[in-house]
């Protein structure tokens, strides 16, 4: 008996071998043989009717030190074991460890110590003890699923005890029917007697002892249809992520009390390297099981067979190749150091669209049949309504986007309505100034006014309509020019301009204006000879030609400085420097804009088109490396920076 | 300066505007004075006490707007009546020009220089009455 208890044994802490089968078989046999010859016991006496008396045999202190031997084996192995394992295996070699010891310690004592001061009379509590030993076996199978036979066990036991219930209730009375009759009742009279009992009392003692059972050996068994009832509920009352896997989490954790619980979900269901982020976790650190629930064998594991993954079922994957072996190294290691009991997978659409982490039970008890039931309507439940929850999340992620797009596309629009009506109401300005002048004189003149007036008054108004004309032609090809840069602006510009040249020939040009207004308008040539730029002459002249009508129009008194520069990468800056009213620092990012002027410029330019930065700025981005700015200080001045280059400036 | 020579302001910026509308309303009997920004305006309309004052709406310095809600709210130029004198067609800035006290907002380009003394005339005849 004791060496198959060694054998079991060995095989449970995975260190059977036929080499140690042999050797431990062997001996069994032969002190099973030897025990049928008189040299360990050498004489069995009755005693009264209920027991016996053996005395010593020659070999017996050779059978007590190999029965103590095996009996220490025992013990440092699980306690060995013990020491090594975490979780349910420890429990469980906790209760063998529990068993053999006190098999072992009466035993030893009953059995051989006691009979070497030749006491025999204990010898019978032997077999008592080698019960603990059995019980507890037992226990440690019911309480944490040594061998995953939790239920069988349940109804065997509660079968088991009811039947030795039902003998020892019969042998019981047979025993008092002797004492009180004081005599032998014929068991032929008797028999019958106690199977009537034994069939009265079987089934009540059953039901007693499955509440028994139930209620203080398997504490955990709960209702699982109204789990899953509970959980269905709760699923379909959301669409909201986070209360998805809250429900979870607290279905999960109320059924089967984990130490711990994380929802992770996948981040990327479609990608072959699986991303995860912790939806939910209960006394985990997500960081750390970020890694463990990334690793490729756990999640094609779980792909594959849409079954959970369980930490003590790991040793038991086979046919798996060199590098899905380290894999399963690396998700060993880790759910061993995470204490992780249990990974779950959520299929949802056959993907796998998460994982739930499940640390050991409160209770230390083991994860059932049942549980693992439950765990299979989580794994499709949970799925669906994750799934249904991403896809809402991204469904409202999309709306709110497009939401905030149409939005915006709605202020632009009435933005660039404004703007349209104010570009209209402008447009319709500027052009009326100059024709309300060219009418009102021709008026006059076909009145006959314009004979009474003396001859240089009468050459002012003819001369008016001509330049009134000239005007309205400028700003005819303006609004025509803005019109059509409103749209992507290309020019050519494969001509080669002497800047420098230009800038100056078009600085003379105003010479006469500032001379009027009493500005000093300055040309300062570049310091260092500039090569010519490729560019658009035509344009390039418009383009300096309204920045200095405006410096012109903007500056009351002191100067205007024009200068140009070389810069680094074959480029050139030009800068037209006035001591104007300046530009309020809100208007000037809006100033290249349409009709835009600063707020200080109180009024459009009743002479112009608006549109004169506008059309300088179109001008100057479709030339290779152009960019303009400006600097300004209200009340200072401002002071207008161009560049323009030889290429595109790549930074 | 004869006494029934009625005395028309203009306010206004462009130069070849004033000359047109001097020249003909100098031709049509009438005493005109100008001023090219807002506060020249309002600065001549006090001293000299016009029978009419022409406000441009777009000034290069003010908007004509303020410079209307100037003239009315002082008890000097308040009593002068204002027409709002522009090119700009814009709902809003009509609407704002009579609502501070402008008797009429005429478009430069509705009238020739003769329909506008006409009207100016029938204007200054009603204020009499």
């Amino acid at each position: 008996m004791i060496g198959s208890a060694l054998i079991f044994l060995l095989s449970f802490v995975n260190k059977y071998s036929k080499f140690k089968f042999f050797i431990v078989a062997t001996l069994s046999l032969f002190f099973f043989f030897l025990s049928f010859t008189k040299l360990i016991v050498a004489n069995v006496e009755k005693v009264f009717q209920t027991g016996y008396v053996a005395s010593t045999g020659p070999l017996f202190i050779l059978y007590a030190l190999f029965l103590s031997i095996s009996l220490c084996i025992h013990i440092v192995l699980l306690a060995q074991y013990y020491k090594k394992n975490i979780g349910k295996i420890r429990y469980q070699s906790k209760y063998l460890l529990i068993g053999v010891g006190l098999f072992g310690f009466f035993s030893t004592l009953v059995s051989f110590i006691l009979p070497l001061f030749g006491n025999w009379g204990y010898a019978s509590l032997d077999s008592v003890s080698s019960l603990a030993f059995v019980v507890l076996t037992f226990y440690a199978i019911t309480k944490h699923r040594l061998m995953g036979i939790r239920l069988a066990v349940k109804k065997f036991s509660v079968y088991f005890a009811s039947l030795i219930g039902v003998m020892l209730m019969g042998f019981t009375l047979y025993l008092l029917g002797n004492l009180i009759f004081n005599s032998n009742i014929p068991f032929r009279w008797f028999g019958p007697f106690v199977l009537f009992v034994g069939v009265v009392v079987f089934d009540p003692l059953k039901k007693f002892l499955e509440g028994f059972a139930s209620r203080y050996l398997f504490t955990s068994l709960y209702d699982t249809e109204k789990t899953i009832q509970q959980l269905t509920k709760s699923l379909a009352s959301t669409i909201h992520l986070n209360e998805v896997t809250k429900t979870i989490v607290g279905v999960v954790s109320d059924t089967m009390k984990p130490e711990k619980i994380g929802v992770m979900l996948r981040r990327n269901t479609n990608e072959s390297t699986a991303s995860y982020i912790a939806a939910h976790v209960v006394n985990f650190e997500e960081k750390r099981e970020i890694p463990l629930v990334e690793n490729t064998f756990l999640n094609t594991y779980l792909q594959k067979t849409k079954r959970p993954l369980v930490y003590d079922e790991l040793s038991m994957i086979t046919g798996l190749s060199q590098r899905e072996k380290q894999q399963l190294t690396k998700v060993t290691k880790e759910m061993k150091d995470n204490a992780v009991a249990i990974a779950l997978p959520l299929i949802a659409k056959s993907q796998l669209v998460g994982i739930i982490l499940l640390g050991n039970k409160i209770s230390h008890d083991a994860y059932t049949k049942e549980d693992f039931k439950l765990f299979e309507i989580v794994s499709s439940q949970a799925a669906i309504a994750i799934e249904n929850a991403i896809l809402y999340n991204n469904m409202k992620e999309v709306v709110d986007q497009q939401t905030s797009d149409i939005r915006a596309k709605t202020e632009r629009l009435q933005e660039l309505l404004k703007l349209r009506s104010e570009f209209l109401d402008i447009a319709s300005h500027q052009l009326r100034t100059p024709v309300s002048v060219i009418n009102g004189t021709i008026s006059m003149i076909r009145e006959g006014d314009i004979e009474k007036l003396p001859p240089e008054q009468q050459k002012k108004f003819f001369n008016n309509i001509f330049l009134k004309g000239k005007k309205l032609e400028s700003i005819i090809s303006d609004i025509l020019a803005a019109s059509e840069m409103d749209k992507e602006f290309k020019i050519t510009h494969d001509e080669k301009i002497d800047v420098p040249a230009l800038v100056e020939r078009v600085t003379k040009s105003y010479a006469f204006d500032a001379e009027e207004k009493k500005l000093q308008l300055t040309y300062k040539p570049p310091p260092t000879p500039i090569a010519p730029i490729p560019g658009n002459e035509k344009y390039l002249e418009q383009m300096i030609d309204n920045l200095l009508s405006n410096a012109l129009h903007y500056t009351e008194k002191g100067s205007i400085t024009v200068s140009l520069q070389k810069k680094e990468k074959d480029c050139i800056l030009l800068s037209i420097a006035d001591t104007g009213i300046g530009i309020p620092e809100k208007d000037r990012a809006r100033l290249f804009d349409k009709f835009v002027r600063g707020g200080n410029a109180r009024n459009i330019y009743t002479d112009g088109s608006g549109l004169g930065l506008f059309i300088i700025k179109k001008i100057v981005d479709a030339h290779p490396g152009g960019k303009v700015w400006m600097e300004s200080q209200e009340g200072k001045g401002t002071t207008f920076f161009v560049q323009l280059c030889q290429s595109v400036i790549t930074k | 300066m004869s006494t029934t020579a009625p005395t028309i302001l203009l306010i206004e910026d462009d130069p070849d505007q004033i000359f047109l509308y001097s020249t003909k309303f100098k031709l049509e009997g009438f005493h005109f004075i100008s001023a090219t920004t807002g506060a020249e305006g309002i600065e001549k309309a006090r001293r000299e006490q016009p029978d009419l004052i022409l406000l441009d709406i777009i000034l290069s310095e003010e908007n004509g707007i303020e410079v209307l809600k100037q003239l009315k709210g002082d008890a000097l130029t308040a009593k002068i009546p204002v027409v709002a004198f522009s090119n700009l067609d814009k709902e809003s800035t009509v609407q704002d020009a009579l609502k501070f006290g402008a008797v009429e907002y005429i478009l430069k380009t509705s009238l020739e220089p003769k329909d506008l003394v006409t009207k100016i005339r029938s204007l200054l005849a009603n204020q009499k009455k």
